[in-house]
């Protein structure tokens, strides 16, 4: 051999070929926005209740019905100005309806004039949900990760491939510097 | 002048005796002396509480700098080839990439014990005897924080011991020529 390859060096290139290819069938598997059944990447269950002609009526014309109202005000949720638009049952995703809700804090509030809040799924009973992630971190962190504390949980659990990210970086500035500046035995 | 420049060699002998030598054969400060080997045992197991005790605030990457951080007030005090001695270089390799082995390892573990049904990091579907909530927990509390800080902590150690070395006793060519 010109260059003085031994056995050792073909298993270590043997290794990382391996870890390659492990590697792309792993990539296979990673959806795009994490791993669609963890418990962020699905709605909250608002409540539901008894599904009527009148009531469906009234989501195909775009009103919001007025028994879905009185549930809304009776929680407290701020449902002025809402717009009900029909979603089309797609790949992947079941059909229902859209309840979006005007933003009108202030006039310089460079938003969409209104943005969905609510999705409401119509079988044989009226299941409302709730869209926002930011309340389902503060809301439901303890019984959904089992974690008491909502920092922990959104970094290592809901944004998980984002934290391996950063440990890579780390480690990846550790090896360069070990790469440049490493002296080997010498102090 | 202070104790610690005068090199007498009678007072070195007696630091000597007492285990206070630093890295250049000088005695240490008493009170350094003292105040190192009260803080260091405590501010790591400091470090392991924040990493591991998800109650209060911190993390993986928290702890383990504080961890990194009690390994580089070891090596001020006793000198940086007390501190190497502690953390050779080897080791200190290994555990780096350690750390983010054991954070992959577990979502890989998601996919392999399942036989492919759960996804990468569905730390939910990973077979503990606990139910669906306490597994993510578990995993996210004992094996991602505890990997993270594990990197995060020799990652920092090796930055300190790679930037400090000493150009009057070896020289920076001297050094650098002969690797």
């Amino acid at each position: 051999m010109v260059i003085g390859l031994k056995a050792i060096h073909f298993v270590g290139i043997l290794t990382v070929v391996m870890l390659l290819a492990l590697f792309f069938y792993v990539l296979e598997d990673v959806p795009a926005f994490g791993d669609p059944h963890s418990p962020v990447n699905e709605r909250v269950l608002l409540f539901r209740i008894k599904a009527t002609d009148a009531i469906v009526d009234d989501l195909n014309r775009g009103i919001l019905p007025d028994e879905l109202r009185a549930e809304f005000e009776r929680r407290g949720l701020d449902i002025d100005g809402a717009v009900v638009r029909r979603v089309e049952e797609g790949e992947g995703k079941e059909g229902g309806y859209d309840i979006n809700v005007h933003l009108n804090e202030s006039e310089y509030n460079t938003r969409e004039p209104e943005i969905p809040c609510y999705f409401v799924n119509v079988s044989e009973e009226i299941r409302i949900y709730r869209y926002t992630p930011a309340i389902r971190y503060k809301e439901r962190t303890e019984e959904e990760c089992g974690v008491p504390n909502m920092v922990t949980a959104v970094l290592a659990d809901y944004r998980g491939y984002d934290t391996l990210g950063e440990t890579t970086v780390i480690f990846t500035a550790g090896v360069a510097v070990i790469l440049l500046l490493r002296r080997y035995g010498r102090l | 002048m202070s104790k610690r420049t005068v090199s007498k060699k009678g007072e070195r002998e007696a630091g000597k005796k007492e285990g206070r030598e630093g890295a250049d054969g000088e005695e240490r400060d008493v009170i350094v002396d003292t105040v190192a080997r009260v803080m260091i045992p405590l501010s790591q197991m400091f470090a392991l509480y924040v990493m591991i005790g998800t109650e209060g605030a911190g993390g993986g990457f928290q702890g383990g700098v504080i961890f990194a951080a009690s390994l580089i007030l070891l090596a001020t005090v006793f000198g940086v080839k007390k501190g190497r001695d502690v953390l050779p270089e080897g080791e200190n390799a290994i555990l780096s990439s350690l750390g983010l082995y054991i954070y992959a390892g577990v979502g890989l573990l998601c996919m392999v014990l399942l036989w492919g049904a759960a996804e990468y990091l569905n730390y939910g579907a990973f077979p503990l005897p606990v139910e669906y909530a306490l597994r993510r927990g578990y995993l996210v509390t004992y094996a991602v924080e505890v990997g993270i800080g594990i990197t995060v902590a020799t990652v920092f150690a090796s930055l300190f011991f790679d930037l400090a070395w000493r150009e009057d006793v070896l020289g920076r060519d001297e050094g650098r020529r002969d690797l």
